[in-house]
């Protein structure tokens, strides 16, 4: 009973963030450019490129896997898991209307796999680059 | 809006207390699907013991080999979620030690014993872990005996 209640004060306080965030819904480009302002308080006149943002995607990092190994080398098509196999919807936006949409999700993925492929957080400009590259890619 | 949370709260609650603990019908929680569904199906809570989920959530951040990292109110409520529908004992390996993966408990073992060694190694399983290879509605959290379809 006590584990109920615990449950039930949590789904509460989640279900009322969910709509918060889900009020954030916002644009690739507005993603995009929020990386991209953020990327200039350290290099005033950066600006996101698709050609860097490729690079990153598919090199290695120091560590075993790249982006491409869940995401695939063509970011059009579905990936797989490199560990468990399951699918992963494809990345690209011309594919995936929902990719760079929700700016949590986003923050929430780019922490954890750069964890696993960089052995560090991305920086604010990595990001920019990246989402530029899922933005153009075709 | 306190209405609106009563009533979340109904809808929530009611398959929860329905289940009881030691269930086989654990509801599907739309949270644990969407956060522990994305990697690999989620599994169901019944599969391991309060300890064992306990220290896996505690430690997201080292998830057999990758980074699982959730923010701290939802890893709170996928916590509790889980340790309220957890298997009523813990479920211990073969060597009698502790777990965090369910395919290397006794109970897996036994209840997959009649699962032949050279299927587990065809390449449309892969892996142990793979449990929809062979539980079509797993990654609902459905593993109905009725589903099951071991692949070629
Ligand atoms: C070990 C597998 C794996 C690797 C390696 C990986 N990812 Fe992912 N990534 C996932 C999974 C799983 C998801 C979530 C499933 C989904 O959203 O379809 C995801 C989702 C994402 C998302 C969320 C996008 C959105 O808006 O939905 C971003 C951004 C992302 N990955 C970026 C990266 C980058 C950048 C790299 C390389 C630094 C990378 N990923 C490497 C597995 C991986
Ligand atoms: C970022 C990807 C990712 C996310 C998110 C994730 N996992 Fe995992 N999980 C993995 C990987 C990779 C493995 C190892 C699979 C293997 O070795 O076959 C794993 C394995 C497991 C296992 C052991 C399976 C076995 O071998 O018996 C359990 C239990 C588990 N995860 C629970 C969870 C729970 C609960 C959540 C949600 C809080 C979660 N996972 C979220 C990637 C993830
Ligand atoms: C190689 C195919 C295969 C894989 C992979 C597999 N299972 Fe099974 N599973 C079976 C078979 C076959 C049975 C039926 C055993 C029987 O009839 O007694 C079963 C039975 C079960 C049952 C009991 C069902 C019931 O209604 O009694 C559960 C629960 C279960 N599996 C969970 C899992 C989980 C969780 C995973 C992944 C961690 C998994 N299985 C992976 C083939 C598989």
């Amino acid at each position: 009973m006590r584990f109920l209640s615990q449950l039930l004060r949590h789904t509460v306080t989640l279900t009322l963030l969910c709509s918060t965030v889900l009020a954030r819904a916002e644009t690739p480009q507005q993603i995009q450019a929020a990386y991209e302002s953020a990327a200039r308080a350290q290099a005033p006149g950066f600006a996101a490129s698709a050609t860097r943002g490729n690079d990153f995607f598919h090199t290695q990092h120091g560590q075993e896997w790249t982006c491409a190994s869940c995401h695939t080398g063509n970011p059009s098509n579905p990936g797989k898991h490199v560990v468990t196999g399951k699918a992963i919807q494809p990345m690209a936006v011309a594919a995936n209307a929902e990719r760079f949409t929700r700016p949590d999700k986003v923050e929430k993925w780019f922490t954890r796999n750069c964890k696993d492929v960089v052995g560090r957080a991305c920086t604010a400009a990595e990001k920019a680059d990246v989402v530029a590259y899922l933005i153009s890619a075709k | 809006m306190r209405n609106a949370i009563v009533i979340i709260s109904l809808s929530l609650a009611l398959p929860a207390a329905l289940a009881g603990e030691g269930s086989r019908k654990a509801p599907a929680d739309p949270l644990l699907q969407q956060e522990c569904g994305s990697c690999h199906v989620p599994f169901p809570p019944r599969l391991l013991g309060e300890t064992a989920w306990h220290k896996l959530m505690g430690s997201l951040d080292k998830h057999f080999g990758s980074d699982a990292t959730l923010d701290p109110k939802t890893r709170q409520a996928i916590e509790a979620y889980l340790v309220a529908n957890a298997a009523r004992q813990e479920r211990l390996g073969t060597d009698g030690q502790s777990t965090l993966r369910i395919t290397e408990t006794a109970w897996y073992q036994r209840e997959h014993d009649e699962v032949g060694r050279a299927v587990w190694q065809r390449p449309s399983i892969k892996r142990a872990s793979n449990c929809a290879a062979c539980h079509s509605q797993a990654d609902q959290g459905s593993f109905s005996e009725r589903q099951i379809h071991i692949p070629k």
